[in-house]
């Protein structure tokens, strides 16, 4: 490909996604590039969601300092992206008085109004499922939760209609200089750019040594989770955070936008970037839901998974410019609490580039994007109009989470849109429900051939070999020997 | 211009086979506006998909594939004014019985004198039981690896395990054996089999598919297509052995491990759900402990037998059309052996069923009635498995002049293995 | 006769699907014949016709074109010999049936000559 970028984003999950969002306001030709098959497949995709408060922020470092500057954003973010952040508030829990010392200093950090240290009595008024051996509980008003893939594929549907072009299933593996432009190699072609970005969480150590950095690699730490149904919805209001042990926030029981119960994550070491669960890790995770809500229903556990931080040795995040290549950027390290962070971390980035040279001339046109309705939102006035414009609006796909055959074959043709069951479910929450997929599993795989104009079999689950259908019966050969 | 919001008789949510048979049954007793909603494109729930043969037998004398079966009822329903409409979800139901739905041609409203629930029930999931590892591509639930098979036309995968053997796993163990794929094996985590012993004989042995008793699986492998699962035996408690772990390739994990009732709607409705069954507290004309709300068939609990789901679906159209007075006599306890007991709420006794499922296999077993402490009615039967619902006559059984809780009892020689 | 006393011992268990007892049946050849031991008389007839002449009622799909569906459930209309069922197999995944089809119709009379034909079990509309 002989097109010339201005700049080049590599990663396409939260933090790509807010940098080529933050660019698309300026003219600029922005161009991401993502190994996976869709936006949200990595690290980005398995997190709690969480939005920290100004409380929880870590003095003396720049994932603390960028987690600041990115809060002042979410106003804005939540105008331009038509995206939600629920205040839930939070309660951070104390078991004893030595740590009631660590909310004395959550109190003084995040110097929020409202924000309160309680008496058992007083947080379980807020909070009545709360364990009756706690100490004390700090109070934050401030803390909101996300959904981690809505909020990405907002960034990424907004950056897409504001010019960034998006090219899936392009895994980089290396940098060679043109004059003052970078040559970026992937298995699938060659990309030009005057400037490049790598935000590419878990490979973001790789990709810095490959353009010669001599840095140590990322350690994948591993956190494992459960997701109670909704039907648990009313068990917490408040994201529950305990006193962190170690370099961890904890094991927190959250409530999430669309009303399950997430609880996690722990903290293990991952070999080869694994994304399985254990037997020991889920335990763990019960364990520690439980000390703070004793009655959690684990029983209404509708599915599990695990998330992998890209850690640094000192667990900070590092932003750098590459030693050999002036305009290639590296971030580093990114893990909590990168999401909340990530409007702090593209604007950084954009006055790093800016400073060694990148023009940013502001657009008057850019454009602020619309989500798409969501059938189980809305009121039986809406959905009887929608039903009577696309008749695809009346038929439900997916009984648990009510979602109709026209929101499907929307994101299925949006931009970028979904090539994968998995990036279906993310968009419209699809196989998300207690019966993951079982209803819904009948239809979608076909529905989905039929829209994207592909064979049933080329159907994947997530990567590019996860085939969800096997061969059509009548095409093997039957013959098992009889008793 | 169809009129959206309706007034009827009776509504049935759910048209598989209580739900069919409950408005045939509504619509015979009299009732003149019947509606019969269905999520699905087609009326007989699972029925189309299940083509072996089982159904009806106990009914008709015959042995009928599940396809025959639905079509039986849907051709009596074409005979009838019920109104029957497919593609169309139920999203909300009130206590007053406002029914609230969607199809293609918009919002639907309806007000009805009697609501019929047949919701019938989902497959327990991986999640549900949180079986750690990968979440590849692969791992599916029977009934919807039967879909695939049988109305689509695609296997699940070539290399299968199954973990549960129940019915509806044992069938596809056949299904998919004759359709060219490999099972490499059927684990069980109990220490006897969960569904008959002809599906055993005619599914299992017939093909030579090994079935470990005492096993689970531990652990799902693979990133993107399941590559393996990891083995074990467990004790008693289910509780996996140190050291008895063996990893297992294969391309599928297929679960076939419970069934739940489906009453999201019934929650709405509040209508009171027995923690045992996951389903309504019913009485022996299926009426539920609610006002005008009825139910049949697997929303209440679980059944194995088709025709039970048709004869307890007959009883509880007709009761939605004839209700009689809420007066509840006699509640049901479940004792010593007893997992469930269906209707859990006798108002006379006079006609009907009572269906128990037992805890566990056993021979030379003897049902007990139990009134305030004693004995009062007992019948003997020479075996009984969880996989097979004890069905009693109401009207063999004397019941006592005083209302009040009675216990059922199961006792017997317990059965490991298959027989 | 004693068991013991057999030169050539085919000795086989059979789990008796009669009713729901489920008995275990040990079928000794003996000669020609085989003894059945451990059930009723029912029984031993159910292990005589499983050692001569075992059957079994065949279900399955076949391929169909221009329908609703693409698969239509068939059964055969009586038990078919088991030990043919693979080649049954082979022969009914060979074929392609053309929509609309109705159930009871007879799709195949006399299934690789064995007297059993093949019933169609569900009636599957044409795809307009």
């Amino acid at each position: 490909m002989s097109e010339k970028f201005d700049v080049i984003v590599i990663g396409g999950g939260v933090v790509g996604c807010a940098i080529a969002w933050y660019l698309a306001h300026f003219d600029l030709q922005i161009l991401l590039l993502e190994k996976d098959l869709d936006v949200c497949s990595g690290v980005s995709k398995a997190n709690t969601g969480i939005i920290h408060s100004r409380s929880y922020w870590t003095p003396r470092t720049l994932k603390g300092e960028l987690h600041l500057r990115s809060l002042p954003w979410i106003e804005q973010a939540e105008k331009e992206l038509d995206i939600e952040f629920l205040k839930t508030g939070a309660l951070t829990v104390a078991f004893s008085r030595s740590e009631l010392e660590f909310l004395k200093t959550l109190k003084r950090r995040g110097k929020i109004k409202g924000a309160e240290i309680l008496t058992p009595q007083e947080a379980r008024t807020l909070e009545p499922m709360l364990s009756d051996k706690i100490f004390a509980a700090y109070y934050d008003p401030e803390t909101r939760v996300a959904s981690p893939f809505q909020l990405n594929l907002a960034l990424a549907e907004s950056a897409f209609l504001n010019g960034v072009r998006f090219i899936f299933g392009q895994e980089v593996t290396g940098f060679e200089k043109e004059g003052n432009h970078i040559r970026i190699f992937t298995r699938e072609g060659e990309y030009l750019s005057r400037w490049v970005v790598s935000s590419a969480g878990l490979s973001s150590s790789y990709l810095a040594q490959r353009s010669g950095e001599n840095i140590p690699s990322l350690r994948a730490l591993r956190g494992e989770y459960l997701v109670l149904d909704r039907e648990c919805k009313d068990l917490v209001r408040h994201v529950l955070y305990p006193v962190p042990v170690g370099e961890t926030k904890g094991i927190l029981v959250s409530p999430t936008t669309d009303g399950n119960i997430l609880v996690g994550p722990n903290l293990e070491v991952a070999e080869d970037e694994d994304t399985s669960t254990t037997k020991e890790g889920l335990k763990e995770v019960e364990e520690g839901g439980k000390k703070l809500i004793p009655f959690l229903p684990v029983s209404q556990t509708i599915a599990t998974f695990s998330g992998l931080r890209p850690t640094s040795p000192d667990r900070d995040f590092h932003i750098f410019f590459s030693s050999r290549f002036p305009s290639l950027l590296h971030l580093v390290g990114i893990e909590s609490p990168g999401l909340t962070a990530s409007f702090g971390i593209a604007e950084y980035t954009g006055d790093l580039l800016k400073e060694r040279g990148l023009k940013l001339s502001e657009k008057r046109d850019f454009i602020f994007r619309s989500s798409f309705p969501v059938f189980r939102k809305l009121s039986w006035e809406e959905r009887k109009k929608l039903i009577q414009e696309d008749a695809d609006w009346g038929k439900i796909v997916c009984r648990c989470e009510e979602v109709t055959i026209a929101e499907v074959k929307h994101a299925l043709l949006s931009s970028p849109g979904a090539s994968t069951l998995d990036g279906l479910k993310r968009r419209v929450r699809v196989m998300m429900g207690r019966c993951q997929g079982g209803f819904c599993g009948m239809y979608l795989p076909f529905l989905m051939a039929e829209t994207l104009g592909l064979e049933e079999r080329e159907i994947v689950k997530s990567g590019k070999n996860s085939f969800y259908l096997g061969k059509e019966t009548k095409e093997v050969r039957s013959g098992a020997p009889l008793y | 211009m169809v009129p959206h919001s309706i007034k009827g008789d009776v509504v049935v949510i759910g048209g598989g086979p209580a739900g069919m048979a409950a408005a045939l049954s509504s619509w015979e007793a009299g009732a003149r506006s019947v509606f019969l909603l269905e999520r699905n494109e087609y009326l007989g729930g699972i029925l189309p998909q299940c083509i072996h043969p089982g159904f009806g037998l106990q009914i008709w004398g015959e042995e009928l594939t599940g396809p025959e079966y639905a079509e039986t009822f849907i051709e009596k329903l074409n005979r009838t004014g019920v109104e029957v409409m497919t593609d169309t979800t139920v999203l909300e139901l009130s206590p007053e019985r406002v029914v609230k739905a969607v199809n293609s041609e918009g919002v639907w409203e309806l007000k009805a004198d009697s609501i019929i629930l047949s919701m019938g029930c989902r497959e327990r999931t991986r999640g549900m039981l949180r079986i750690p590892g990968h979440r590849p591509a692969g791992i599916f639930t029977a009934g919807l690896a039967q879909y695939l098979v049988n109305i689509a036309g695609y296997l699940p995968g070539e290399e299968i395990v199954i973990l549960g053997s129940g019915d509806i796993g044992l069938i596809m163990a056949r299904r998919l054996t004759l359709e060219g794929a490999r099972v490499k094996m059927v684990v069980e985590i109990k220490n006897s089999l969960s569904g008959l012993v002809r599906n055993y004989v005619q599914c299992i042995q017939d093909f030579n598919i090994p079935l470990l008793f005492s096993h689970t699986v531990t652990e799902v492998r693979g990133k993107e297509r399941v590559e393996a699962v990891m083995i074990s035996e467990v004790d008693e408690g289910g509780n996996p052995l140190s050291g008895s772990e063996r990893e297992v390739e294969c391309d599928t994990l297929l679960l076939s491990v419970g069934l739940i009732p489906e009453n999201e709607l019934s929650r709405q409705a509040k209508i009171p759900l027995s923690p045992l069954t996951g389903g309504p507290w019913v009485d022996e004309d299926f009426s539920t402990d609610l006002e005008g709300f009825f139910a049949c068939g697997n929303v209440v609990s679980v059944f194995d037998l088709v025709d039970y789901v048709t004869l307890v679906a007959e009883r509880a159209g007709r009761a939605a059309v004839f209700p009689s007075s809420p007066q509840k006599k006699y509640i049901l306890q479940t004792g010593e052996g007893v997992h469930t007991v269906i209707p859990q709420r006798i108002r006379e006794g006079k006609d009907g069923f009572l269906f128990i499922r037992p805890q566990k296999s056993m021979r030379s077993v003897t049902v007990f009635l139990r009134w305030e402490e004693k004995i009062f009615y007992e019948k003997k039967i020479s075996i009984c498995r969880p996989s097979e619902m004890i069905k009693l006559n109401l009207s063999e059984i004397p019941w006592p002049q005083v209302k009040g809780e009675i216990k059922v009892e199961i006792e017997g020689t317990e059965i490991r293995g298959i027989s | 006769m004693k068991l013991k006393e057999q030169k050539s011992e085919e000795f086989l268990e059979l789990i008796c699907i009669v009713c729901p007892l489920g008995c275990s049946l040990s079928v000794v050849k003996d000669n020609d014949c085989f003894q059945v031991r451990g059930g009723c008389k029912r029984g031993e007839r159910y292990a005589q016709e499983e050692m001569t002449n075992p059957r079994r009622v065949v279900t399955t799909t076949l391929r169909i074109k221009n329908g609703v569906w693409r698969r239509i459930p068939v059964r055969t209309s009586s038990p078919f010999p088991r030990d043919k069922i693979p080649e049954l197999m082979r022969f009914l995944n060979s074929l392609e049936v053309e929509a609309p089809q109705k159930r009871g119709d007879i799709m195949v009379k006399n299934l690789l000559g064995e007297g059993v034909d093949l019933v169609v079990t569900r009636t599957i509309e044409r795809r307009e």
